[in-house]
């Protein structure tokens, strides 16, 4: 007997009305509602956090140009050695993600000799609240997309085989292929056109009020966040599936989802601060501490008596040399053990965050921060930036200061009486530093990786997914 | 015939295969929760170590008077390995300063020695059981009656004489029932963990608490059970009713806690608090305008054209120490001290109206998410725990309010024995050997290679007594009553869907 072919049509008809069913089905119109609802909900909490955020920078940088420009005009050591605090402002993509900026750190303190460490700024959050993720859209996508792609997708096999509607649709000309794709392709489309039409009234929402200009930069991002947000639904839709045809019961099945959810947005991230102290420990602060206090005093008693001379009646008093001298080898030696403990933070931090990426909703929030040049990407880059930086400013300092005859040219990183030229300078002459954008192939290295592991993480599952399917025994 | 029912479905539920996944999600999710805490609660213990002993170490070092800022090194809360609460919003120590009232915990014992891991977020057991067993109930509720109809088991049972409550209430108690070994086995786990770690040290008190934990967290079990059933007792379908339920769990544990978060800021707005520290700052700049002019009338009072010190040392908060110095330098400083230090105390007070302001502001705001929480049982069960692990935003109020407390002791202290006034607030030295400035500078001011410490026995100590079990139970009541009052609505509501549901 000659087995007919397959129509091409059967998987255009079979996704028709898989779309339709989702569709009718009350899980998507609620589904639906609450997405929207959060889109339009957390874009207007997004600007009203980013106004407050943005005159509160404002408000500070003014007052750091004004000190700045007061330090230039009276003294201009004064303007090498005092510490200065860099501090990262809002960005203007925040709608998309905040890739968790506000607990990272991102106050940075140097001056024209050294860039010193690194904090979290006291946050005028109120300390009394609970805290929790802000509603932008990489969390709708986290949290709503992923739990409602779960909830359509996990009776989908199940369900259909305690119906008994499963064996009936085999007993046509179907294969099992197709009757996956199709589930999985149209859960896909109905999620992501809901997703698209909120970005759409997400964005014009922010362009409306003002806050947001469409630029080539926005757009890119933009774009790039919905291809991400498609093969993080991709993955969670195809779980659910997973989920759904390893158990014929349909409550089962969304147990097996929801706790695999759980151990990807929980457990995994979760147990990342366990991993750092286990695996990559690192020295406590303290010790770092003692070992610069012991330091200080090794090099302080090696130095002769007038190291801590000062007068400033006559600034070429060789005790004064003594002075900048050991302040500068205390410096640098502050600077040897700091910047290989920051090293060492670092190293913890990018160790533990590579476990994470085995959880998809890490995965996730990572690649945001490749996207939106954010997190931990921008404040890697701001350190960096500022290191080069500081050469910069010493190097311009050292040349205006070799300008003054009356200087004694005795470089001190924290003292700025009788070290070197107390003239005045020109604040439009003194280099600043401005914080650049990561460059478009740094973001792009990270950006293919990050999709790069999720099409993996697809294509297993998906392999999992259809080989258990294909042997199943749909009765 | 309640007891049938409910021996029946605690049978059949034990031995499905959602109470094994179930069994298993938490014996995954437990452990690792519990580990991190422990772990983060042994990170604390050791700052809190470290900054004792350094507390300890200055105290006994204190020469002067004006050197007296008692340290206030907070224990960690070994029930924070519960329920974190805001104690992670919060650092671990204040100093005593005159200059101005402490507002909050200053210090990183709440953030991480790596800022960087600040970046990953942990959860405790109550919020992981939060999560869990809401979902655990809802999964095994709703299906309570929507599966026996389905299944046409339903109209068999009213074919006897059974009635209506009866039977719903057989379904609810087998259901609870089957939930609640898995409820001990979390419980059991974590303090079979906290147990075997040597570093915790766990009061009996702390263990009582535990236990009405773990009784409060069978009444959160209990409200989604009936949550669930009400689903059940509304729709006709399974399928409707897993839908139903799962988006309930979702608002209810995952959005609303964020949504109420925001709309408490957006209600109840506050100041910025850099704008509290620009109007602290300008009182600060008032006042050392008046001490720079204080400073001149003592001066001429003085008939001196300036001051200088033979050793000197100095710090914040007025601190100043000096040996050696010439006795028309030591009479300056005297007379300054004697002016400036209750002029601080005043400013301190004017300050404190300030930051006693924004305070209210930030309670405000407390209660407004503290209100908006009663829409959600997970959140009135948060509240409920964080009082009974002393994380609560009240714990917190009445500790600092003890913490000021105490600083008025220590200003009590300074002036009843009117040491503002006297040498020894800003030198060791004896008066006595006190010598002019013209004998300095020839060198014949002999000064001792060391002075003695002084005697702090009789000033007061601070001494930290934690709320008490009946005070948090009182702080937890409105939660408890909250709960139970849901319950029983949303058990009459189920009875009364139930009375209406169609059998067949």
């Amino acid at each position: 007997m000659k087995t007919e072919k397959i129509k091409p049509s059967v998987f255009k008809d079979l996704f028709i009305k898989e779309t339709h069913l989702n569709l009718m089905n009350l899980r998507f119109q609620v589904a639906f509602i609450i997405i929207i609802t959060m889109f339009v909900v957390g874009t207007f909490f997004n600007i009203k956090e980013t106004i407050d955020k943005r005159d509160t920078y404002n408000k500070y940088y003014s007052q750091w140009l004004e000190d700045m420009k007061q330090q230039a005009g009276s003294n201009s050591t004064s303007l090498a050695v005092l510490y200065k605090n860099f501090i990262q402002g809002p960005r203007n993509n925040s709608f998309i993600s905040d890739c968790k900026e506000r607990f990272m750190p991102d106050l940075i303190v140097y001056n024209a000799y050294n860039v010193y460490g690194f904090d979290v700024k006291s946050s005028s959050n109120n300390p009394l609240l609970n805290s929790f993720d802000e509603i932008n859209w990489s969390f709708i996508l986290i949290t709503v997309i992923s739990l409602l792609s779960l909830l359509l997708t996990f009776d989908s096999i199940s369900g259909e085989r305690e119906a008994h509607t499963l064996a009936l649709c085999f007993s046509n000309p179907v294969s099992r292929v197709q009757v996956l794709l199709a589930k999985w392709t149209s859960v896909l489309t109905v999620l992501m056109a809901t997703v698209m039409l909120g970005i759409i009234i997400s964005l014009l929402i922010l362009v409306l009020k003002g806050q947001l200009v469409l630029n080539n930069n926005i757009v890119g991002s933009v774009a790039l966040f919905f291809s991400f947000a498609l093969l993080f639904t991709s993955l969670m839709s195809i779980i659910g599936l997973l989920c759904s045809s390893f158990s014929s019961n349909s409550n089962v099945s969304l147990l097996y989802a929801i706790s695999l959810w759980l151990i990807f947005s929980i457990v995994v991230p979760n147990t990342a601060v366990l991993w750092a102290d286990k695996m990559y420990p690192v020295k406590y602060s303290n010790v770092v501490d003692e070992e610069i206090t012991r330091k200080h005093k090794e090099i302080i008693d090696s130095y002769p008596n007038g190291k801590f001379f000062s007068d400033r009646s006559e600034p070429f008093h060789p005790y004064h040399k003594i002075r900048a001298t050991m302040k500068m080898d205390l410096m640098r030696n502050d600077k040897m053990i700091i910047d290989a403990y920051i090293q060492d933070l670092r190293n913890q931090f990018e160790k533990s965050r590579a476990i994470t990426n085995i959880s998809p909703v890490s995965l996730f929030g990572y690649s945001m921060e490749a996207i939106t040049g954010g997190g931990y990407l921008r404040f890697q880059h701001n350190w960096e930036g500022l290191h080069t930086y500081q050469d910069q400013f010493l190097k311009w300092f050292k040349a205006y200061d070799a300008k003054d005859p009356k200087s004694p040219h005795w470089h001190n990183p924290w003292d700025n009486d009788v070290t070197t030229t107390t003239k005045p300078v020109k604040f439009e002459e003194v280099p600043i530093y401005t914080e650049t954008l990561l460059s478009g192939s740094e973001r792009f290295t990270k950006i293919a990786f990050y999709a790069g592991l999720l099409m993996i993480y697809i294509f297993i599952f998906f392999y999992i997914c259809f080989i258990k399917f294909v042997k199943s025994d749909v009765r | 015939m309640i007891w049938h029912i409910a021996k029946k479905d605690f049978l059949l539920n034990i031995i499905s295969a959602r109470f094994i996944v179930g069994f298993l999600l938490c014996l995954i999710l437990v452990p690792f929760t519990i580990m991190v805490g422990i772990d983060e609660y042994k990170s604390q213990l050791r700052i809190y170590t470290i900054d004792k002993e350094k507390a300890e170490k200055e105290w006994k070092e204190i020469k002067v008077y004006s050197n007296l800022k008692p340290q206030i090194v907070k224990y960690p809360e070994p029930l924070g390995i519960f329920y974190k609460g805001i104690n992670q919003n919060l650092g671990n120590k204040v100093k005593i300063y005159l200059q101005e009232y402490p507002l909050f915990l200053t210090g990183h014992a709440a953030t991480r020695d790596n800022p960087l891991l600040n970046a990953f977020f942990s959860l405790d057991f109550i919020t992981v059981l939060t999560i869990v067993f809401s979902l655990l109930a809802l999964v095994f509720s709703y299906d309570l009656i929507t599966r026996e109809r389905e299944d046409g088991t339903l109209k068999l049972i009213f074919t006897n004489q059974y009635s209506r409550i009866s039977f719903l209430i057989g379904k609810i108690t087998g259901l609870l029932i089957s939930l609640i070994p898995i409820l001990i086995f979390c419980f059991l786990l974590s303090a079979l963990l906290i147990a075997l770690s040597p570093d915790i040290n766990f009061h009996v008190t702390d263990w009582i608490r535990v236990i009405v934990l773990f009784v409060f967290s069978i009444l959160y079990l209990f409200v989604f059970i009936l949550i669930g059933t009400l689903i059940s007792g509304m729709v006709k379908h399974s399928s409707t009713a897993i839908v139903l339920s799962m988006l309930c769990w979702i608002w209810f544990v995952f959005l609303w806690p964020v949504s109420g978060s925001y709309l408490s800021k957006s209600l109840a707005k506050i100041d910025l608090y850099d704008n509290v520290k620009n109007s602290l700052n300008d009182l600060d700049k008032e006042y050392w305008k008046k001490e720079g002019e204080q400073k001149h009338i003592i001066l001429k009072e003085l008939n001196m054209q300036g001051t200088w010190w033979w050793n000197a040392t100095g710090g914040e908060d007025g601190y100043f120490e000096t040996t050696g110095s010439p006795s028309e330098s030591m009479k300056y400083l005297l007379l300054l001290h004697t002016w400036k230090e209750p002029v601080r105390l005043s400013y301190a007070d004017r300050k404190w109206a300030i930051q006693k302001k924004y305070l209210d502001g930030l309670i405000r705001q407390q209660r407004m998410e503290q209100n908006l929480s009663w829409l959600s049982p997970s959140e009135i069960f948060g509240q409920s725990a964080s009082c009974l692990c002393r994380s609560s935003e009240k714990d917190f109020l009445r500790y600092m309010d003890k913490i000021r407390r105490y600083r008025e002791a220590i200003v009590a202290y300074l002036k009843e024995r009117k040491l503002f006034e006297a040498y020894i607030y800003f030198t060791p030295q004896d008066p006595a050997t006190f010598v002019s400035s013209a004998e300095c500078v020839k060198g014949n001011n002999k000064v001792p290679d060391h002075f003695n410490t002084l005697d702090l026995k009789d000033v007061p100590q601070f001494a930290d007594q934690p709320a008490g079990l009946s005070e948090s139970l009182k702080d937890a009541l409105s939660g408890i009553a909250v709960f139970i009052v849901l319950s029983v609505l949303l058990l009459l509501c189920s009875i009364l869907v139930f009375n209406r549901y169609q059998l067949r």
